[in-house]
């Protein structure tokens, strides 16, 4: 497993984690389990990490977090984009979408 | 939204809790991974082992989360109260826009309160609060003359002054000045200026650099230079501020030199626009007895003014040693030349705040009052807040903020009408507050108009705060409006008893004046003052020294006056009532009257009947009193009973030691003639003194000043004075004269005292209005509330008159509590104004019944309006209604 599996890009995770929540409310673990699934494994986050990227995200009021609970009865923390956290994806997805853009195409320049 | 709300009210957790939390959430995750692995098929053991590696090193993770958790509780906390706040503020303002009438109504309230107590409060900061303009202000002292019976009197003696400033170490330096109104010619136009005569280190002790120019020294006076300061008004309005100094000017007909330019608002005393050099020198003998001049003194560094009066105090006991008729050397007096400034005023000002200071506690419990009623009519908002999980807490908060945005625009509002009711006061009132000139709206009075809102906003929130515990207990309950409020206790009753009685207080206060100002304007003066006044002041140099060039031009305006249209009758004195006098000592023959004193007092023949002061026994003066002839004088009932008492009057001698004796080595005897009536000079409330008149043309004095008196028929007085103006420069160009109408002086006496009722009897009204609207919104809002339970009574048959008799009756219940502690108030405020009153004891019943018939007339008036129509409702109407 840990051969195919990618390092993430710094900043790349708190953008990762605003879009998972983009989707609505959830918890660090529904998170962790979203992200493995839509990398279909090829993203390796420690968990810790995402732990340290919500409360990061928290600090800067992009999310703010709730305790709730899962359909399974048990208490959780759950987390959920601000307007701002809101804005601040779009914003940023767009720039790395320009990035992605322009990186991958300079790397696929062939030698003429 | 739920949530939304539970965000809302949550404050931050405290540290032990926020890292509890963290635990508890890396728990979870763990749990929540293991199950799902677990569901993979995994052993549970495997599956946590794997859950844990997944998730990293987690007390490394813990530690560094920690510490991100308690910056968020710290923040969440800060963040959670700000945001509390801007929601109650946002909360408050849609409120108002709900319920507009309300709003304006109390921010009205606040304005008018605030308002008037800002800027009383700018009134006593500056005159009573803080330092006179001068440098160095708390130096400053003002010096007095002691007599042998201890009697301090705020004049001196130039000879006794001569020896302090020659010998006293206690004094930086010390000056005399002496009030004159001086002639000044500019160009070809006169005119009357209010002028000081000074001595000595004058401008050094006030101690303000020029604006321009320099001051003088006590030396180039001396050496008989004509030397000037003038104000900086002066300088701008006559001289269109010339830059060029020395400037020439005619002052008395005596030409001067003007050195230097004093800035605006440091004359000493205010209001002052030429200060003239004046030559001084020791005197000795009845010279030493002329105390008519006023001294001032800057202390020495580290010198007490209790040192000071010690040391001038020996001084003058030498004093008295070396010239045993030295009659004002028994010792000196110091005192703070602010209170010399402001003087009597300090009480009506400390009354006038406390005044103003009940009307904005009447309007705090007016405003409390609405809030009371408004909140009661909040109940399910209330309710619905505290299921949403609001605490009592917050909802105290929400009052409070609520209440104190109100206080604010209010308090806007207010310092605004402060600032309007400053302007006003000054151009009005100047005349009667010392140093009204200095009041204005600065940021010290700004300060306190924040304070009396923020506390005015606290305070009117106290009850309504108070109450909500009550409300919310019945939120929590779940009760409804209708079920319990029929209860016993009006909301707001305090309230409004507290209204009335604050209201009655002032009410009193104003009774209390109202009825002292009657008995001033009672008392008999002893002349009529519907007269013309013109003050004339010989000063071309023709006329000095030159007696019978004076009594020349005397005669001559007298004559010509008489001709004038209209005119009944014309006199002359050196002064006339409302002015000033010099007294004389006196001695009667073969009585020793010990150090008698007596107003000396020079007049023309028709003084008397031109302002009606009436001949008790004996004659007037008249063509038999010739210029040499045998000196004659009219007395005074109270002369006559004070002196000359035990025999005749008339015929007996006396004489006017101090006042002719220095001009004669030896005053002459005056042979008493007749005696007339009384006359108050001073004021309504002095009794009168001893005086004496002798004739214009027999007085040895100078006749170089003198008041020309004219009675005229009804409807013309008014418009004699530019007549008689006429006649004067028509005689002689080169004299200034000052014309007014005597009444207006008289009244301007008592403009202290008018303006101290009027001031209170505003108050008064306003608190009285206030109450009217307590009682009012009280009664309402009660019959509002118990709609359902006056149905029901009628229903069962009550008739009207017996439904209003009951809601009067708890009305009345409410209005007599109030007065009666009302009247407790009032007892206490009028020892405060004790010494405001005349003719009337503090207690006095007339003024407190009717300050309790008319808060209770007008009180339960407004109680009736809405009582009345609740009585008239239709049963069905108001069951249906609730």
């Amino acid at each position: 497993m840990a051969q195919n599996e990618l390092p993430l890009l710094k900043g790349t995770l708190d953008l990762l984690v605003l879009k998972a929540l983009s989707f609505g409310a959830e918890h660090g673990y529904g998170i962790a389990s979203w992200l493995e699934s839509r990398s279909g494994g090829a993203l390796w986050v420690e968990d810790s990490a995402l732990y340290q990227s919500l409360h990061r995200l928290e600090a800067r009021r992009l999310v703010e977090a709730e305790w709730g609970v899962t359909e399974n009865n048990r208490r959780a923390r759950y987390y959920e984009l601000t307007a701002e956290g809101r804005r601040f994806l779009r914003s940023e997805s767009a720039t790395w979408a320009r990035y992605a853009k322009s990186v991958s195409g300079i790397l696929s320049l062939t030698s003429a | 939204m739920p949530r939304d709300y539970r965000r809302y009210f949550r404050l931050g957790l405290g540290r032990r809790d926020a890292e509890r939390e963290l635990d508890e959430e890396i728990e979870a995750h763990l749990a929540m991974r293991t199950e799902a692995l677990e569901r993979g098929g995994e052993t549970p053991a495997h599956a946590r082992a794997e859950a844990l590696r997944r998730f990293g090193d987690v007390a490394e993770a813990k530690r560094r989360l920690r510490a991100s958790v308690r910056e968020r509780d710290v923040r969440l906390t800060r963040w959670a109260r700000l945001d509390g706040l801007r929601r109650d503020v946002r909360h408050a303002l849609r409120q108002f826009r709900r319920a507009p009438g309300y709003a304006s109504a109390v921010v009205l309230i606040f304005a008018a309160g605030i308002g008037l107590t800002t800027a009383m409060y700018a009134v006593i900061d500056h005159v009573l609060l803080r330092a006179l303009p001068y440098g160095q202000a708390d130096r400053l002292i003002g010096l007095l003359s002691v007599d042998s019976a201890g009697n301090a009197y705020p004049y001196v003696s130039m000879g006794n002054w001569v020896d302090w400033r020659a010998q006293s170490r206690s004094l930086a330096e010390t000056a005399l000045h002496f009030p004159r109104s001086y002639t000044v010619e500019l160009g070809d136009e006169t005119v009357r200026v209010r002028g000081q005569a000074v001595a000595g280190d004058f401008f050094a002790v006030v101690g303000t650099p020029m604006v321009l120019g320099r001051t003088f020294e006590p030396e180039e006076v001396a050496r008989g230079e004509g030397l000037a300061v003038v104000s900086e008004r002066f300088w701008r309005s006559r001289m269109r501020a010339t830059r060029l100094m020395p400037q020439r000017l005619r002052v008395d007909g005596r030409e001067v030199q003007i050195t230097g330019v004093l800035p605006e608002g440091s004359e000493y005393p205010a209001g002052t626009e030429v200060f003239l050099g004046m030559p001084w020198r020791a005197q000795v003998g009845v010279l030493r007895n002329n105390v008519s001049w006023y001294a001032i003194g800057r202390l020495a560094s580290g010198v007490s003014a209790a040192g000071a009066r010690a040391e001038l105090s020996g001084i003058a006991a030498r004093i008295r040693a070396a010239d045993p008729v030295a009659l004002y050397s028994w010792g000196v007096g110091v005192e703070p030349l602010r209170d010399r400034v402001v003087g009597e005023g300090t009480r009506s000002l400390v009354l006038l705040m406390a005044g103003v200071v009940l009307v904005l506690l009447i309007a705090c419990a007016n405003i409390a009052g609405l809030s009371v009623a408004r909140a009661s009519t909040r109940t399910q908002e209330i309710a619905v807040r505290m299921a949403l999980g609001a605490s009592v807490w917050r909802v105290r908060v929400q009052l409070l903020v609520e209440l104190l945005v109100l206080a604010a625009a209010g308090g806007a509002l207010g310092a605004l009408l402060a600032n309007a009711l400053t302007r006003a006061l000054v151009r009005r009132a100047a005349a009667w507050i010392p140093r009204a000139h200095e009041v204005s709206i600065d940021a010290r009075i700004l300060g306190f108009a924040f304070a009396a809102t923020v506390l005015a906003g606290a305070l009117a929130a106290l009850a309504p705060v108070i109450r909500s515990a009550r409300l919310s207990i019945r939120a929590r309950a779940g009760a409804q409006r209708g079920i319990v409020a029929g209860g016993r206790s009006l909301p707001g009753a305090v309230l409004v008893t507290a209204e009335v009685a604050l209201a009655l207080m002032l009410l009193t206060a104003g009774g209390l004046l109202w009825r002292s100002f009657r008995s001033v304007l009672s008392q008999d003066l002893g002349y009529e003052a519907n007269v013309i006044a013109a003050d004339l002041a010989l000063t071309p140099a023709a006329y000095r020294q030159d007696r019978a060039r004076q009594l020349a031009f005397w005669d001559e305006l007298l004559r010509r006056t008489r001709e004038l249209r209209g005119v009944t009758g014309a006199g002359l004195a050196n002064a006339i009532p409302t002015g000033t006098a010099a007294p004389t000592f006196i001695e009667v023959e073969g009585v020793d009257v010990g150090r008698a004193a007596a107003g000396y007092r020079i007049t023309s023949d028709d003084y008397f009947d031109v302002l009606r002061i009436p001949l008790l026994a004996g004659r007037w003066f008249d063509r038999r009193d010739t210029e040499q002839g045998p000196r004659v004088v009219l007395v005074n009932q109270r002369f006559a009973e004070a002196f000359l008492a035990g025999a005749n009057p008339l015929g007996q001698r006396i004489r006017a030691s101090s006042s002719e004796g220095f001009l004669q080595g030896n005053a002459p005897w005056l042979t008493v003639i007749g005696v007339v009536g009384n006359v108050r000079h001073w004021s309504f409330e002095s009794e009168p003194e001893p005086e004496l008149y002798v004739l214009h043309r027999q007085a040895p004095a100078s006749l170089a000043a003198m008041t020309l008196v004219v009675r005229a028929t009804a409807g013309v007085a008014a418009a004699l004075g530019p007549a008689v103006r006429a006649e004067i420069r028509a005689l002689d160009a080169g004299v200034g004269a000052d014309i007014a109408v005597l009444n207006d002086r008289v009244r301007a006496i008592v403009g202290g005292r008018r303006l101290t009722m009027s001031v209170i009897h505003v108050f008064a009204a306003i608190a009285l209005a206030l109450a009217a609207i307590g009682v009012y919104g009280l009664i309402s809002f009660a019959v509002s509330q118990r709609t359902r339970e006056l149905g029901v009574r009628a229903a069962l048959g009550a008739n009207q008159s017996g439904l209003l008799r009951m809601i009067l009756g708890s009305a009345l219940r409410i209005l007599l509590a109030g007065a009666a502690i009302g009247m407790a108030g009032a007892l206490a405020l009028s020892q405060l104004m004790a010494a405001l009153l005349f003719g009337i004891g503090p207690v006095d019943g007339v003024s407190y019944g009717i300050a309790a018939l008319v808060i209770l007339s007008v009180t339960l008036a407004a109680a009736f309006v809405p009582a009345w129509r609740a009585s008239r409702l239709d049963p069905l109407i108001s069951l249906r209604q609730s």
